[in-house]
């Protein structure tokens, strides 16, 4: 399952590594978008398959920023 | 001689109506998880209240002179009570000619739209037909084609200015069917069994060649299901788990709305107390300024318990619009949801603004605006989608609004966005938290654009910079902002529920003055 940034901003934090189990709602990562920060839940129940993206990087509307596996 | 025999004619008519389709079209109805037009109007009015119009309108076939075929009108109609009010209410029957606008015999869904105007009664919609011009076979049958006229057009805009228009997709709606949704002050869709589109699967694959999945359930999904309209396009405000949330959904927005623009909106009784203080609004907003907190948790402790109604939540999500009550009085409610893209304000946010502040407007329903606006939303996408046109737009409609104004900045107002939290040539009764931050810019980002040239020219731009954000941010207190009157109040956040009671019930004594239709009406 592709997580997607759903406004343009930065990346402040990233909270998850490749292979972390994760719960639906836990915090993956921080983006930051007009000087608030705001955290990126997960979909659903999974594990972090993969981070495409870096801290500090800007990041598009609809970017994937990690996949899960569900 | 009594008129025993027309009597019965009359009722083996009726019900022949109420055969609708038939028993193996219903069938099929059914097992796409949708409910007959007779069973939903029986789910949504008060029972007993549906006084029908045009029950014997229908297409009829003679055998000498007697009737041996009937196919009832498509569109059943009349007067009915949702919660004790008259309303009107119109659904296709999507079982007799799959809802096609020409199946509904006589302009029937027309007289129902002007009976509303003229009773000044809301009308609810129940949506679930093909289109306009209805089949092609239509051409075949009167023997030549027609200029299309959207039916009663001119009587749907105006009541946009006159009494609340309630639409509800309920099945494949296209065509004139799809704009009938889309020109009312509230819609809703169902999720899964309910679309949406201009045209539907196969006109779009012909006209457009592009491929659309084979099986039509799916195709017509795809094309125009509820994670398009209500989640994309903001075409349908919002969305219903099933056909009874719709119905749900339908009776809570209009619990706040009064049945006409020269009406006060109903005032119902409250137990909550005016005067309750929670404790938890001392801390909801962080003190850090970077982090967000549940807008809607703020305004559930504020408004009367469970009486928070939000509409068009999944578009334009930095703004929130919904409806509220304040010791029993309605009132429309804005916020700015610093969880989605940080509040700032988008093309999206703008226009569900600009519509919902012309809904509050024509139903004469005082405003509480709830500020925390970073400004609009920046960069190459923003600009792009027209956020400043659209947002221009959304000032027009709060400079028009004549309702009274309240405005609660519980943080940022920045920029033109922020500046926009109400119509400064007016009186507002605006109060602000110790959380208020606000300027033309943000200290962290103006003082780069500010005092570039002098930074540049340091030894050490950097702890330069650093030095003149620390002196500005020392004089960014909302206290120094109150010495000048520049906000009239400072509160503690856990008054805001009984000064914003005591206000509301003030500005309801004078609210007969501003009742009647504005002019513009309602940019739906």
């Amino acid at each position: 399952m592709d997580v997607k940034a759903e406004w343009p901003g930065k990346i402040a934090e990233i909270a998850v590594a490749v292979g972390d189990v994760v719960k639906a709602e836990q915090e993956l990562l921080t983006l930051e978008s007009m000087k608030m920060l705001t955290p990126v839940e997960a979909p659903a129940d999974g594990t972090v398959a993969e981070i495409l993206v870096e801290l500090e990087a800007y990041v598009e509307e609809g970017e994937t920023l990690l996949r899960l596996d569900t | 001689m009594t008129w025993q025999d027309d009597i019965e004619e009359l009722q083996r008519r009726k019900e022949l109506a109420y055969e609708l389709g038939g028993e193996e079209r219903i069938e099929t109805h059914h097992a796409r998880g949708r409910l007959t037009v007779r069973e939903r109007l029986d789910r949504l009015l008060d029972a007993g209240t549906f006084r029908e119009r045009g029950s014997l309108a229908g297409r009829t076939e003679y055998t000498d002179g007697e009737l041996s075929s009937f196919s009832p009108s498509n569109y059943v109609m009349g007067t009915a009570k949702i919660n004790g009010r008259t309303v009107v209410v119109g659904g296709d029957d999507f079982t007799v000619r799959g809802g096609a606008a020409d199946g509904a015999v006589g302009g029937k869904s027309g007289h129902a739209e002007r009976m509303a105007r003229e009773l000044k009664t809301p009308i609810v919609r129940l949506i679930d037909g093909t289109g306009g011009g209805g089949s092609v076979r239509t051409i075949e049958d009167i023997g030549r084609t027609y200029i299309p006229g959207n039916p009663a057009w001119e009587t749907m805009v105006q009541m946009l200015a006159e009494v609340p228009v309630v639409a509800a997709a309920m099945g494949s709606v296209a065509g004139i069917g799809a704009a009938r949704v889309a020109a009312a002050h509230f819609s809703v869709m169902v999720k899964g069994t309910s679309q949406m589109f201009i045209a539907g699967p196969v006109v779009v694959q012909r006209g457009m060649g592009y491929e659309m999945p084979a099986d039509r359930q799916q195709a017509n999904e795809e094309l125009g299901g509820s994670h398009i309209h209500v989640y994309q396009s903001g075409a349908v405000d919002n969305e219903a788990e099933d056909e009874d949330d719709a119905f749900r959904q339908i009776q809570a927005f209009l619990s706040y709305l009064p049945d006409n623009a020269w009406q006060l909106p109903p005032v119902s009784e409250c137990d909550d107390p005016p005067e309750r203080r929670d404790e938890e609004l001392l801390s909801i907003i962080p003190k850090d300024r970077r982090r967000p907190y549940d807008v809607r948790a703020m305004l559930e402790l504020i408004l009367d318990r469970g009486s928070l109604f939000e509409m068009t939540r999944h578009y334009g999500s930095n703004q929130v619009t919904a409806f509220g009550r304040l010791n029993g009085y309605p009132i429309g409610v804005l916020a700015n949801d610093p969880k989605a893209n940080g509040g700032g304000l988008d093309g999206p946010g703008s226009d569900k603004l600009t519509k919902f502040v012309d809904l509050c407007d024509a139903f004469n329903l005082p405003i509480v605006n709830f500020v925390d606006q970073p400004g609009f939303m920046l960069g190459v996408t923003s600009e792009a989608s027209g956020t400043i046109k659209r947002g221009v737009r959304a000032l027009s409609a709060i400079y028009q609004a004549t309702v009274p104004w309240s405005s609660v900045v519980v943080r940022r107002a920045f920029g033109v966005a922020g500046a926009g939290h109400q119509n400064h040539a007016r009186w507002n009764y605006r109060i602000a938290w110790p959380s208020g931050d606000w300027g033309s810019l943000p200290v962290e980002g103006g003082v780069m654009a500010a005092y570039r040239r002098d930074i540049e020219a340091a030894d050490d731009p950097a702890a330069y910079q650093a030095e003149i954000e620390e002196k500005l941010n020392d004089l960014r207190s909302p206290f120094r902002t109150a010495e000048a009157f520049n906000i009239e109040e400072i509160i503690d956040p856990r008054d805001t529920r009984v000064l914003l009671c005591e206000w509301v019930e003030l500005v309801y004594q004078s609210l007969g003055t501003i009742l009647g239709p504005k002019r513009r009406g309602t940019r739906a």
